[in-house]
């Protein structure tokens, strides 16, 4: 897969899109295009968080194995959903697994080089982090919701 | 039908509709959906005039010495047959969802607004489902399926506590399968989520993780020509609302189907009321410029 | 006398103590006459036999939180103002019963109270404002706006045709009055198209050596019941002088409502701060809507006999103050005196235009003497409509508590 296709996949994918080409070309420099069967791990809790996930195909979980439980997931995630942001945050240690939940299509982007690359230009840094803020603005909203847990019968 | 006879009938049906007095229905069928939820269907023991449903409105339904309660319709049935699902959360509810097959309830309606499905030939439509709020809503889909040549791509998104509280699911796949449209290339879309799967589950689950806005499609190729349906908890429906508005439907376009304390049921009571509107009778499906404002004042 | 027929829209003059004549007359028609009476200390509504029941020589003194009788130096039949009780006590009586349900086997059947035979029992208010004239018709058009199931109600006294109506003039108005703002009063005013029809308009002059009504007819019926009392042609200064009562009476009026734009009160005040302030004082004690002529919220209770086998369905007032009132989903929507009190208002003074086309209010005041804080409307009204930079309080977001 040649750089130059990563850099559409990058360009097209949501989380990216209106970076402009040069950003685009940049950071596509940290990028690769993997696939993960089913059952699969992209992350491991605890683990070095070494990557940004772009989602193009498929469909993974975000979980946790809890003693006696097993995995228990917390969302599912597909085509055109990101994840993995701890790469950015001390102590750069990913907190939840990712697995496949399905045969999965992926853009992986180093987590150093990225941040490096952000270290090194403000103006990357900052529309990089607007986007991720905003996910995670998204992401806390819909957890709040589920929280509420609406549909539970309150009335007891 | 003649006309003085149908006359004779419009009267019985608004003399019907128009009253304290509820008609008695029998208990013909029951399907537990859920560990809380039943859906029932009744056919009437009077050999009166059927009543005119539409998707959207409700009855008020009576067990006798317990009480009344509203319940939306959540299937026009054919043949006379209403088709309501309860879920068994307080005395009335209860006594509805113990009833047996050959036992009877009161029936008043039907009554409010419904979903106006005819004004949106030609538009894509989206019905976003929260809880039990897909009750109200699944006529709505039967309709649009049914139909489905007069409307462009259709969406259905349901969103449930956990994979045991989906109600109707059985009919998803049915859904699924449902054939898009014969001309022109428009799709149909369902997909379901859960905020939660418990562990003795979890193997069984393949579908999606997640709050039921995650399910909606992240643009729309033609937004002014959109609609959308949604019923849920009033949280989610504010919510819900938020994400539409960004995808560029107008607000004309988005219908919501409120609830507050229908007594009456016939726009006297005064318990339903929700600023100057009675909500029993000038909803309960309503257009979001028309509610917008007032679901942003708490206790109203 | 009684063999000369009366016209409507003539006006006469009758000596005060041939009014029992007027009372007469309406039983010879079978109607049952209901009028004001002195009982527990204040003035209410009851059957009356004849004039010797009315409240003679008694007035009222009301305030913000007050209302007291006091003897007047008259014999003046009508020398009060409003009691707590409202003409709705009749016209939509506390508690109706709908239907009754008994259950049989798996199903059940439902009988309606036989309706008694022969003609309903027919009432005569005597003694009815303007601003209570006004009500009757505001809630006549709550209910033709609702299609009120009106078959369904059998008390056989509510279900009577429109009653006999006979208004007074009032002579005196309360601190409490203010239906001058609401366009309610105190004229009685001919009736217009879409008014209350009413049928005879009193007014009286309680003057020592020549106490005497001046009667004008309104109605048909009220011509023929007219045509049974003693009377004579008024005069024109007669006449006259039943405009100047009204006049001095309105002059005397102390409380004002204004209000330019109800929608606004709705669209711009929901938010305000003066909602914490009512709210800090307000009981939720709904004594407001009790005697409010105008409130109009009932309740539909189903009831049960203790083996469950005999169901009953009743219509009965409510209130909007109630706590369950706005009940769903295990919880009410309005859980704070706060949003309750604002919803009274905001209904009674705004949204109630959209819904029926006028002001749910007539200006009678009553809200404001049997409130037991003594809130005044009209002032919380004028609070609600400054803006904050006036009042010097911020108008802020309400948070929840």
């Amino acid at each position: 897969m040649t750089t130059q296709t990563i850099e559409s996949l990058i360009g097209s994918h949501p989380f990216f899109v209106g970076l402009g080409a040069e950003f685009t070309r940049f950071v596509a420099g940290c990028a690769k295009n993997r696939y993960a069967e089913k059952g699969e791990y992209l992350a491991h809790e605890g683990d070095e968080a070494a990557a940004l996930f772009l989602v193009r195909r498929g469909k993974v979980s975000i979980e946790t194995n809890v003693p006696g439980r097993g995995g228990v997931m917390v969302e599912t995630l597909g085509a055109g959903d990101m994840s993995g942001w701890s790469w950015l945050f001390p102590p750069h240690k990913w907190t939840f697994d990712i697995k496949a939940l399905e045969g999965t299509s992926f853009v992986e982007l180093n987590g150093k080089c990225l941040r490096e690359k952000c270290e090194g230009d403000p103006r990357l840094g900052y529309e990089v982090a607007k986007r991720l803020a905003g996910m995670m603005v998204e992401r806390l909203r819909s957890t709040r919701l589920r929280l509420l847990d609406l549909y539970g019968d309150h009335s007891a | 039908m003649s006309l003085g006879q149908s006359i004779n009938v419009q009267k019985q049906v608004h003399a019907h509709r128009n009253s304290f007095v509820p008609r008695v229905f029998t208990v013909t069928g029951k399907t537990r959906e859920t560990v809380d939820t039943v859906t029932i269907k009744a056919h009437s023991g009077d050999g009166g005039v059927q009543l005119e449903v539409h998707p959207g409105q409700f009855n008020m339904l009576y067990v006798h010495g317990i009480g009344e309660i509203p319940v939306s319709i959540s299937a026009v049935g054919s043949d006379g047959a209403l088709i309501h699902t309860v879920r068994r959360v307080g005395p009335v509810s209860k006594a509805l969802g113990s009833l047996r097959i050959g036992e009877s309830f009161g029936v008043r309606g039907p009554y409010g607004t419904h979903w106006p499905l005819e004004s949106l030939h030609g538009r894509s439509v989206m019905v976003l489902a929260g809880g039990l709020g897909l009750a109200p809503l699944r006529p709505a889909i039967h309709h649009l399926l049914k139909f489905r040549d007069e409307f462009g791509d259709v969406g259905i998104y349901c969103g449930a506590r956990s994979p045991a509280d989906r109600i109707f699911a059985s009919e998803f796949a049915r859904w699924q399968k449902a054939k898009p449209r014969t001309n022109g290339a428009k799709s149909n879309e369902v997909r379901v989520t859960v905020d939660r799967v418990p562990d003795h589950v979890k193997a069984a689950w393949q579908g999606e993780i997640g709050v039921v806005t995650s399910l909606l499609p992240r643009s729309l190729p033609d937004p002014g020509n959109a609609a959308a349906l949604i019923c849920g908890p009033e949280v989610m429906m504010r919510h819900a609302v938020q994400d539409l508005l960004q995808l560029g439907i107008a607000k004309e376009h988005i219908y919501l189907s409120l609830e507050r304390n229908m007594k009456c049921a016939v726009g006297l009571c005064g318990h339903c009321q929700l600023s100057r509107y009675f909500v029993c009778r000038d909803g309960p499906v309503f257009s979001l410029d028309r509610v917008e404002r007032l679901l942003t004042v708490k206790e109203l | 006398m009684a063999s000369i027929s009366a016209n409507i829209g003539v006006t006469y003059r009758m000596r005060a103590g041939d009014l029992g004549a007027l009372f007469s007359a309406l039983h010879a028609a079978n109607f049952l006459t209901i009028g004001p009476r002195l009982s527990g200390g204040g003035i209410i509504l009851e059957e009356l036999n004849g004039p010797e029941d009315l409240p003679i020589g008694w007035g009222d003194e009301q305030e913000a939180g007050r209302y007291r009788l006091r003897r007047r130096e008259d014999q003046a039949f009508f020398g009060y103002n409003l009691g707590p009780e409202s003409w709705k006590k009749f016209l939509t009586p506390q508690r109706q019963l709908l239907w009754r349900a008994r259950r049989q086997g798996e199903t059940f059947t439902i009988e309606q109270p036989e309706r008694p035979s022969g003609d309903p029992q027919q009432l005569a208010f005597i003694g009815v404002r303007a601003c209570e004239l006004a009500a009757i018709r505001v809630q006549e058009r709550v209910r033709e706006v609702s299609g009120q199931p009106a078959n369904d109600l059998i008390d056989a006294k509510c279900k009577a045709a429109t009653p006999f109506l006979v208004g007074v003039t009032c002579a005196q108005s309360a601190a409490t009055c203010f239906c001058t703002s609401m366009g309610t009063g105190p004229a009685l005013g001919p009736p217009d198209s879409s008014g209350v029809g009413y049928d005879l308009a009193l007014t009286e002059f309680p003057s020592e050596g020549d106490h005497h009504f001046t009667i004008e007819v309104r109605s048909e019926r009220g011509a023929d019941i007219a045509s049974r009392i003693p009377r004579q042609l008024a005069t024109e200064k007669e006449c006259d002088a039943i405009r100047q009562q009204s006049d001095t009476t309105a002059a005397l009026i102390r409380r004002h409502l204004k209000l330019d734009n109800p929608g606004q009160l709705f669209r711009d005040s929901l938010e305000h701060s003066h909602w914490d302030e009512v709210a800090s004082r307000c009981l939720s004690c709904a004594n407001c809507t009790l005697v409010c002529p105008t409130c109009f919220c009932t309740n539909i209770e189903d009831t049960s006999d203790l083996s469950g086998d005999v169901a009953e369905r009743w219509l009965r007032w409510d209130s909007c103050f109630h706590l369950d009132f706005s009940y769903v989903h295990g919880g009410s929507v309005r859980q704070t005196t706060r949003s309750r009190y604002r919803q009274w208002l905001t209904h009674k003074l705004g949204t109630w235009h959209e819904q029926f086309g006028s002001s749910g209010c007539v200006g009678c005041g009553r809200c404001i003497a049997w409130c037991p804080v003594g809130i005044d409307l009209t002032v919380e009204l004028k609070a609600l409509t400054l803006s904050p930079e006036v009042t010097g309080v911020q108008t802020r977001k309400y948070e929840h508590p």
